[in-house]
């Protein structure tokens, strides 16, 4: 049996718990007019993060399948996707690829002294909110423009959900959560010791941003 | 008719929905759409409030938010609430509302004493007089005597919304002018939110007899409004008042709620351009007996007659300065209300004005103002004279309608900063300059008249549109037809001396006489001037008694009212409930609270929770039957004899990494981190530019140029936020990666002279012999697969091991330890333990030890600290005369005898046995308990050259008690350190 295959059945034996379990909730799937809320388990999320000029570095990347936004805030990728938080800093996620598999597949570019790639997949906290009143449910809780946001396609931004810091990432619309297709759909990324602080304020919130949804709409 | 002043038709009210409701146990009966105030002048209830200083009678005088009179309570127990507006109150069924002044009774209260014996309370008595015994023997009587009702005493039951948003613009008003600027913007493709104070769009539409294009302007209103709901980009918001414009033009609403699930919604908007088209509010008049019930604003008597049907008397005089007030005398007398008279300040007035009075039978005065007026618990006659006060007429009626002019509402400007000038023509404050972003129009702007208003709006409105890089699309702009009566030319209109009372500001009872007075004791600037009469400082904040004081300065002092300028208008524009401030944040909600990764093993074991930094972490692990003090004796004792385990994860772990981490570390830390062996760990003090600490840690080096390192906990955050700014601003040049990783970890700390033994079973693969693992070392292993990196470092004096797993699997990881530690008599310690176990070793608590002023030489690392070569942050302040004085206060340990209690910390201390204070204190307690293991209690304490006194006694200020106390070196145990590197 190799290394990596004893690895990971030791790591499957080991039943890792959910931020939202670990918190004590056991409902992680929330449907109301609108709006879903849903635990995202399972997703791997690292850091990426380059000393050197982001643009060379991108290049470097590119030859491991994995496209590098070098605008702040942009997205590209499907899985493993990349999120850019910073200059020369990223998150990458992927449903598919754990950490090890990851770091594997770039490790090519990651041979320099110049990369560090760290895993943060225990460390976060995944939400998907999707819905017509997704928006609405944001905008009522951080103070960046979400509803403005949205014309401008997939991407990604570092806000304060109420009083958690939070990466929101907002994918292309008539996105897919699930085997359902929504108008809009984002991930909420977050430390996860406040995984049910936020959970609980976002179930909290939910029915205002339903009914402020079909008030106005989203005024994008 | 059980609505004896309610107009058989017409208003904007459903007469098919009567609504019963009671003021003061009364029961009444209005209908759908009245406000509390229409409903009670339909059922003749004129006298509502008593005067807040002289208990005067008050009846209804505005129709709007600026009502300085009509404050009522209304609900019962946790829905009750103080001083609201009549007028801003909607009617509902069952509505309580009760006066909120006056003892017994609003009809009789004994309180009209004072009113009797006014000339004993002048402005500022309260300043000057109660100065025998004390005045805070006085106070509660003057408080009782005075103020606006009670404050709940339960907790508000209801909740209240947040909302944040953007947009291109924001209009604050949804009048006229509001409505045709955000149509333009609307279809120009903007981004607009429409807020509106009033349930129903229309502003000053809704209270007059307008036309526009030959229909009732309602229907343009709801044309408008129905178009605006079409438009996507555009939000309406009815019942919604700007409460405050500040930085950034970041502005406030709070929405009120109907038939909501919430009470109040607080908006808060990020606008790009702001366009107030607040409209005005009419001035009163100052004269004589000018606060009595009936006396109202002309244009809110014509408001409750056009839009609730309310004739708010059966017989009116009306006095003005200028032509708005004669739209009153005509709707009143068109709808069959006798109108006495018009007395004018002007001498002359239009032909037009004056041949209509004339066709419907009124009496007009020129050059004529109001001499006095009588009545007791309401207005019953006036008397007109001339402006040299010869007598012209007096007239009976119990409805006296006064306007002074219009001023434009320009606070929101003020709060943006925004200059205002004085207009002299219009007798209204108007913007001078406007802040960025932001523009006024329609009245707000001093424009009068509908079609003026309509076509200022439309062009302001496009020019915002430009702004905004947007092509306005004008708006068809409807022509008025039978539209009221514009202000006009308005003369001043200051009070003139006389011995009877006028009252400048009605809800502070503020009059002329205090204007005087205020004068000659010199408080000429209107600041000061407000604030020794208090004029324009209640709950209305002076919107009708404002320009009354600035007009009796400016006689007053001879200066022309642009010299005298304005006071200050601050936010909130209307008071605002601290529940909608608050919003969700209150309970579970008032900060986030953050929870262990083995939240849910922690209370399986039985863990105590406490808040330790806004962290959830378990005080102590109480048995079933054991108090937390015996929990907190056996868990020091297992951790003493046998092992412990305690869960460490919130401890604060950032990864350093890149070329300069170690000269990154060693700038930040007084300690060597260059020399820092591979697989070793140091433990450091981090100071500010001050050279005082903030912070401690441990720096482990895991590879060359990677490192790991742990703050506080409660730090972790900060400390991260701080290196990256060191790596972003400070030292750009140094080629090194922050990455704060603490949550990613969860670490449990495993402590006790079997710790090892425990680990062992666990088998974490590292090799975890003292000689392959010492103290002060750090390895990096696998368990079950998992990274695990083991950091052998002590917070308790015990040979102990940090162990670090991911998050996910931290439960997996605490129930192994405690099957593996059965055995070995294995106890969860919580962080009171922790404390305890520290305190006996003498370890500092940096927060609990430290103050604000400590430096490493007082906590005993000023050695290291001046021997390291290398500069840090904070180095240079350590070698000021003031940081190297032996008189600073210096960590030391104090002991006591067994058997007593543990001191307060924070506890002073005097040097010598048997002191007594007062005396200038010599230090205080830090950290004090009483420690298991020693059997006595124990303190840490920072003590005025506390190093030089060891072996001296105290004298310790425990409250009340003094007593002895031995200071002895920080560490009450193991000072050879042998469990340590056992």
């Amino acid at each position: 049996m190799s290394g990596n295959v004893e690895s990971a059945l030791a790591i499957a034996a080991a039943k890792p718990g959910t931020p939202l379990a670990q918190a004590g909730i056991a409902v992680r799937h929330h449907a109301g007019p609108g709006l879903e809320l849903e635990e995202l388990h399972g997703v791997t999320l690292a850091r990426l993060y380059c000393l050197g000029p982001a643009p060379a570095q991108a290049d470097a990347f590119t030859s491991c399948g994995l496209t590098l936004p070098v605008r702040v805030n942009g997205c590209a990728g499907q899985d493993p996707a990349a999120l850019c938080l910073a200059p020369g800093e990223w998150l990458l996620r992927s449903e598919f690829l754990d950490f090890q598999r990851l770091q594997k597949q770039l490790a090519p570019a990651l041979s320099g002294s110049d990369t560090l790639l760290l895993d943060h997949s225990a460390g976060y906290a995944a939400f998907r909110i999707a819905g017509s009143a997704a928006p609405w449910l944001l905008q009522k809780l951080c103070c960046i423009d979400v509803c403005g946001g949205l014309a401008g396609g997939a991407h990604v931004a570092q806000a304060r959900l109420d009083q958690a810091a939070v990466i929101l990432h907002y994918h292309q619309p008539g996105g897919r959560a699930g085997p359902a297709v929504f108008d809009y759909v984002f991930d909420l990324v977050f430390d996860r010791s406040l995984a049910r602080y936020v959970w609980q304020l976002l179930l909290l919130s939910a029915p205002h941003a339903t009914e402020l949804s079909s008030q106005h709409g989203i005024p994008a | 008719m059980n609505q004896p002043f309610r107009l058989a038709d017409g208003g904007c009210i459903d007469r098919t929905q009567p609504l019963a409701f009671s003021f003061d146990g009364r029961a009444l009966q209005g209908y759908a759409g009245d406000t509390l105030a229409s409903a009670l002048l339909a059922n003749g209830v004129r006298m509502v409030a008593r005067s807040f200083k002289f208990h005067r009678p008050r009846g209804i005088y505005s129709a709007g938010e600026e009502e300085p009179t009509g404050f009522v309570e209304i609900g019962d127990g946790p829905y009750h609430e103080p001083n609201c507006r009549a007028p801003l109150v909607p009617l509902t069924a069952g509505l309580a509302a009760r006066s909120q002044s006056g003892w017994p009774g609003l009809r009789f209260d004994l309180g009209r004493i004072v009113d009797l014996t006014h000339p004993l309370w002048p402005a500022g008595f309260y300043n000057k007089t109660f100065m025998w015994p004390r005045w805070t023997a006085w106070e509660g009587i003057v408080r009782r005597m005075t103020g606006f009702g009670r404050a709940p005493e339960e907790p508000d039951p209801d909740h209240y919304e947040h909302v944040n948003v953007h947009c291109d613009l924001l209009v604050c008003g949804g009048g006229p002018a509001g409505l045709m600027a955000a149509l333009v913007a609307g279809r120009a493709g903007a981004r607009v939110i429409l807020a509106e104070q009033d349930r129903q769009f229309g502003g000053s539409l809704n209270g007059e007899r307008a036309e526009l294009d030959g229909r009732p302007a309602a229907a343009w209103v709801d044309e408008v409004f129905a178009e605006l709901g079409s438009l996507p980009r555009v939000m309406v918001l009815p019942a919604t008042t700007v409460t405050g414009i500040y930085d950034g033009n970041i502005t406030t609403l709070l929405q009120r709620g109907e038939g909501t699930a919430w009470r109040e919604c607080f908006w808060t908007v990020r606008p790009h351009r702001v366009l107030l088209a607040t409209g005005a509010i009419e001035q009163g008049l100052v004269f004589p007996g000018n606060d009595r019930p009936g006396i109202m604003l002309a244009g809110a008597v014509r408001h409750y007659l056009n839009r609730y049907a309310v004739a708010a008397g059966r017989t009116a005089v009306i006095a003005t300065n200028n032509d708005s007030a004669y739209q009153t005398a005509f709707d009143l007398a068109e709808r069959g209300i006798p109108v006495a008279a018009v007395a004018d300040l002007r001498s002359g007035v239009r032909e037009a004005l004056r041949h209509r009075l004339e066709a419907l039978g009124v009496s007009l005065h020129t050059g004529a103002r109001i001499g006095t007026t009588h009545g007791w618990s309401g207005l019953s006659s006036i008397r007109i004279e001339s402006l040299d006060g010869r007598p012209l007429a007096r007239y009976r009626c119990d409805l006296l309608g006064v306007s002074g002019g219009w001023s434009a509402r320009l606070h929101l400007c003020c709060h943006a900063r925004g200059k205002l000038r004085f207009d002299i023509a219009t007798q209204s404050f108007l913007p001078a300059a406007h802040p960025p972003g932001l523009e006024a129009t329609g009245a707000a702007a001093g424009c009068w008249g509908l079609a003026a208003t309509l076509a200022a709006a439309q062009a302001t409105a496009s020019g915002l549109c430009q702004q905004l890089g947007l092509t306005a699309r004008l708006a068809h702009r409807p022509q008025p037809g039978g539209a009221p009566v514009e202000p006009g030319e308005t003369p001043t209109a200051p009070p003139r001396p006389t011995r009877r009372r006028q009252w400048i500001d009605l809800a502070h009872d503020v009059t002329c006489a205090d204007a005087e007075l205020a004068v000659r004791e010199g408080y000429v600037s209107v600041e000061h001037f407000k604030r020794y009469t208090t004029t324009g400082m209640s709950v209305d904040q002076g919107k009708t008694g404002n320009l009354n004081a600035f007009l009796a300065l400016a006689g007053l002092t001879g200066k022309p009212v642009e010299e005298i300028g304005t006071t200050t208008f601050r936010p909130p524009y209307m008071p605002v409930s601290l529940g909608a401030v608050a919003g969700r944040r209150g309970g579970d909600f008032y900060a986030p609270r953050r929870n262990l990764a083995a939240q849910v093993l922690h209370e399986a074991l039985g863990a105590r929770f406490e808040d330790y930094g806004g962290w959830q972490r378990p005080e102590c692990f109480p048995r079933p039957g054991e108090t937390p003090d015996a929990a907190l004796r056996r868990e020091v004792l297992a951790v003493r004899r046998a092992v412990g385990v305690f869960d460490n994860s919130p401890l604060g772990k950032i990864e350093v990494w890149g070329p300069d981490a170690a000269e990154f570390l060693d700038r930040c830390y007084i300690n060597d981190v260059h020399g820092l062996a591979t697989g070793r760990c140091r433990y450091g003090l981090m100071l500010n530019d001050n050279g005082v600490i903030i912070d401690d840690g441990v720096v482990s080096r895991l590879e060359p140029g990677h490192f790991l390192v742990n703050t506080t906990s409660s730090g972790a955050a900060r400390i991260a936020a701080l290196f990256e700014e060191h790596r972003q601003c400070d030292w750009p040049d140094l080629r090194v990666i922050v990455a704060n990783v603490t949550a990613q970890w969860a670490n449990f700390t495993v402590a006790g002279p079997r710790a090892r033994e425990l680990l062992q079973v666990l088998d974490p693969g590292v090799d975890l012999a003292p000689a392959a693992l010492p103290h002060m070392a750090v390895a990096c292993g696998t368990w079950r697969g998992l990274p695990a990196r083991i950091v052998r470092v002590s917070f308790s004096g015990e040979q102990s091991f940090e162990i670090n797993v991911p998050a996910s699997h931290a439960s997996l990881l605490l129930e192994s330890l405690l099957e593996a530690g059965r055995p070995l008599g294995i106890a969860p310690y919580g962080i009171e333990a922790l404390m305890i176990l520290r305190l006996e070793k003498g370890y500092l608590h940096v927060g609990s030890d430290t103050s604000g002023e400590t430096t490493p030489d007082d906590v005993g690392w000023g050695r290291i600290a001046r021997a390291k070569r290398a500069d840090y942050i904070g180095r240079r302040s350590l070698f000021r005369a003031a940081n190297e004085d032996a008189n600073r206060k210096q960590l030391v340990g104090i002991e006591f005898p067994a058997g007593e209690s543990p001191p307060f910390p924070g506890s002073h201390l005097l040097i010598g046995a048997g002191r007594q204070p007062p005396a200038p204190t010599d230090g205080w307690i830090t950290s004090s308990a009483y420690s298991p293991t020693l059997e006595r209690p124990i303190a840490l304490a920072m003590l005025r050259a506390g190093r030089s006194r060891v072996g001296a006694t105290v004298t310790v200020i425990d409250g009340d008690d003094c007593r002895p106390g031995r200071v002895v070196a920080p560490a009450f145990l193991d000072p050879a350190n042998e469990r340590l590197h056992a």
